[in-house]
């Protein structure tokens, strides 16, 4: 019996297709704006967090906005490593932009300057080569580590080391190798005073990169560096910045989770008025078959038979709605990622059921009224209805 | 097998009481071909809605089959009508999107029978009124005789004790009226106990029996005068 019901519903459908389209459309559009938008904002805060991850392992980037006329030496750093137990290490760091070229090809590089402690404490892990070590730093070593950008776009080659390279005209070796964070970035690492040898950068303390002893929680180390550095700089918390990224990326993620969730609130009251279209017309159906209604239930069907024949019509109006509104978000997510070309847009399987789901929810729950008004219509009144 | 004891239908309509059945009491017997005849208003229909299980009695019994009708649930008495009745009615009654042979299933549908089942005794009812070949058009492909033969034929096909017809020949011209009235004789004769409601006495006199009604009372014709 329940297969003859699925025929009949189906019957049902295809009689009035162009009603049963548009009142598939309603559920069609509610499942495309909950899928896709729900789609795009998960797919925004995928990239952030890759992007993110990019950028190596988790430190507090310290910047001094304002030294106070007292700027900071080494042996403040020796200070602060005592001072503060939660903080594992500290390495100070400067930044420039060099012309990096080799013969005709060239390139405004983005050159950090560093200790030998930088690898450790950020995480950098060489493709090829060596690390810079103390004796380079002091001696202000020309050597220079690049990443695959820089290797490719100079040399066409990522075998690279043992090259000669100019950094603003000064004949650099280039002794390792290290991964380029993202597609259009050209990244150059080099010791720390030679940064200020060639002029690239003044000699000073000011931008740090400080690793916790806890990898998962970077909060007492901030706590203690921020009490520490304040005492520092004359009780003035404005005199200098520090940066957690786990923070900011929690605190995107969460900003993220509202957008979906709020979104997805929106789409879903698109979706429940699109299970009101489907009551409508139901309830249209209901009335036009009255008859229908009545013939049915002289020669013995019972009451949960025409029930189940019309919550069926409307389940299947509202499934088959729901699948086509996933395969256009599917298809309007795949032309997203083409247009949008640092992002990828992917429909996850969850938000799919979800949808899948929600269709089947406002199918049962707005198919159940009219069904059950068709099923309790008095067989007698029914047929004598004149259609 | 059908008695009724002292039944009534009563109607309220704006205040006015209409007794639609009045005081019915009336014994119907196996193989019988009855023809129940009367004017317009005068509670044919609402007889054979009581007879068929379709409404229920207001005063009195009903009881068909030494069952007690009143007692049943709306899906019991679908069940009874299923199983135990034949309609045939003046209009048809037959649903235009479905074909002849899917009309004719539709009963066994109900009783849950399986699909290869079902088409033997579809052909089986199809053919009995001689319309098989007429099996894949619908209703409205077919002529108000033929119609009326799909119809018979869903009334016959889930093999019921009691066949119930509301005017079956009203719409129908009087050759095709002679036709249908011919197959009725032919299944009395095979057995079937026939119902027949009518206002027309050209027909009503071709039953074994005749009982007339006139504003909701019944009396039995007396064929011998
Ligand atoms: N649902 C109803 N509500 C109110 N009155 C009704 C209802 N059904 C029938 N009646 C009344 O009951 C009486 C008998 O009606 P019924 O339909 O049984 O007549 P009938 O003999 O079949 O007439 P016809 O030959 O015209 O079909 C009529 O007066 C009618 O108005
Ligand atoms: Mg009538």
């Amino acid at each position: 019996m329940f297969k003859q019901s699925i025929k009949m519903s189906f019957k049902a459908i295809s009689s009035n297709k162009a009603r049963s389209f548009l009142t598939m459309l309603g559920i069609i559009i509610g499942v495309m704006s909950l899928v896709v938008l729900v789609s795009l904002a998960s797919g925004a805060t995928g990239s952030v967090n890759d992007s993110m991850n990019s950028m190596g392992k988790n430190v507090l980037t310290t910047t001094i906005m304002d030294d106070k006329g007292n700027p900071m030496v080494q042996s403040d750093i020796d200070e602060i490593l005592e001072a503060c137990p939660a903080i594992y290490d500290i390495s100070p760091y400067l930044s420039g932009i060099a012309n990096v070229k080799n013969g005709s090809q060239y390139e405004s590089v983005s050159i950090t300057g560093v200790q030998s402690n930088y690898f450790d404490v950020k995480g950098v892990e060489l493709i090829d080569g060596r690390n810079i070590i103390d004796i380079d730093d002091k001696n202000g070593n020309y050597i220079i580590i690049i990443d695959e950008n820089t290797a490719n776009l100079l040399f066409n080659s990522i075998d690279v080391i043992g090259n000669q390279v100019y950094v603003n005209g000064y004949d650099f070796t280039v002794i390792g190798l290290i991964e380029s964070a993202s597609d259009d970035s050209y990244t150059g690492i080099i010791p720390f005073n030679t940064m200020t040898r060639i002029g690239l950068s003044e000699s000073s303390y000011k931008s740090f990169y400080v690793d916790s002893v806890d990898q998962t929680d970077f909060t007492l180390a901030k706590e203690q560096l921020e009490m520490h550095l304040t005492a520092r700089f004359s009780y003035d918390d404005e005199a200098f910045r520090i940066m957690d990224v786990t923070v900011m990326l929690d605190a995107m993620n969460e900003i993220n989770s509202i957008m979906m969730i709020l979104l997805g609130g929106i789409a879903s009251i698109s979706l429940v008025v699109g299970g009101i279209g489907i009551m409508n017309i139901m309830l249209v159906s209901v009335t036009e078959r009255t008859k229908e209604i009545g013939i049915r239930k002289a020669i013995g069907a019972p009451n949960r038979s025409i029930l189940l024949q019309f919550m069926l019509e409307a389940l299947v109006i509202s499934l088959l709605g729901g699948f086509i509104g996933l395969i256009l978000s599917f298809i309007i997510l795949q032309i997203a990622t083409v247009l949008v070309s640092t992002m990828t847009f992917t429909i996850s399987g969850s938000i799919a059921l979800i949808a899948i789901g929600f269709s089947v929810f406002v199918g049962v729950v707005f198919g159940l009224y009219p069904a059950y008004k068709a099923a309790k219509k008095p067989t007698i009144e029914a047929l004598r209805h004149s259609v | 097998m059908i008695k009724l004891n002292n039944v009534s239908k009563i109607y309220n309509v704006g205040g006015e009481v209409i007794k639609a059945l009045d005081d019915v009491t009336l014994k119907i017997e196996e193989g019988e071909f009855v023809a129940i005849i009367g004017p317009s208003g005068s509670g044919k229909s609402t007889l054979m809605n009581i007879l068929g299980c379709l409404d229920v009695v207001d005063i009195g019994k009903y009881i068909l089959d030494g069952q007690e009708i009143e007692k049943y649930t709306d899906d019991q008495l679908a069940k009874i009508r299923n199983r135990k009745i034949g309609f045939i009615f003046q209009s048809f009654n037959l649903l235009n999107k479905m074909t002849a042979e899917e009309n004719v299933g539709l009963p066994l549908i109900y009783q849950g029978m399986k699909d290869s089942e079902i088409k033997v005794r579809v052909k089986e009812a199809l053919e009995k009124v001689g319309i098989y070949h007429r099996r894949k058009h619908t209703p409205l492909e077919l002529s108000g005789g033929q119609q009326q033969r799909v119809a018979i034929a869903r009334a016959l096909v889930s093999k019921p004790t009691l066949l119930l017809a509301d005017e079956p020949t009203g719409n129908l011209d009087s050759k095709t009226s002679a036709d249908i009235m011919t197959l009725f004789h032919l299944l009395n004769d095979e057995g079937n106990t026939i119902v027949l409601i009518t206002h027309d006495n050209d027909v009503a006199k071709q039953a074994k029996r005749q009982i007339r009604i006139f504003d909701g009372r019944c009396q039995e014709v007396n064929l011998n005068v």
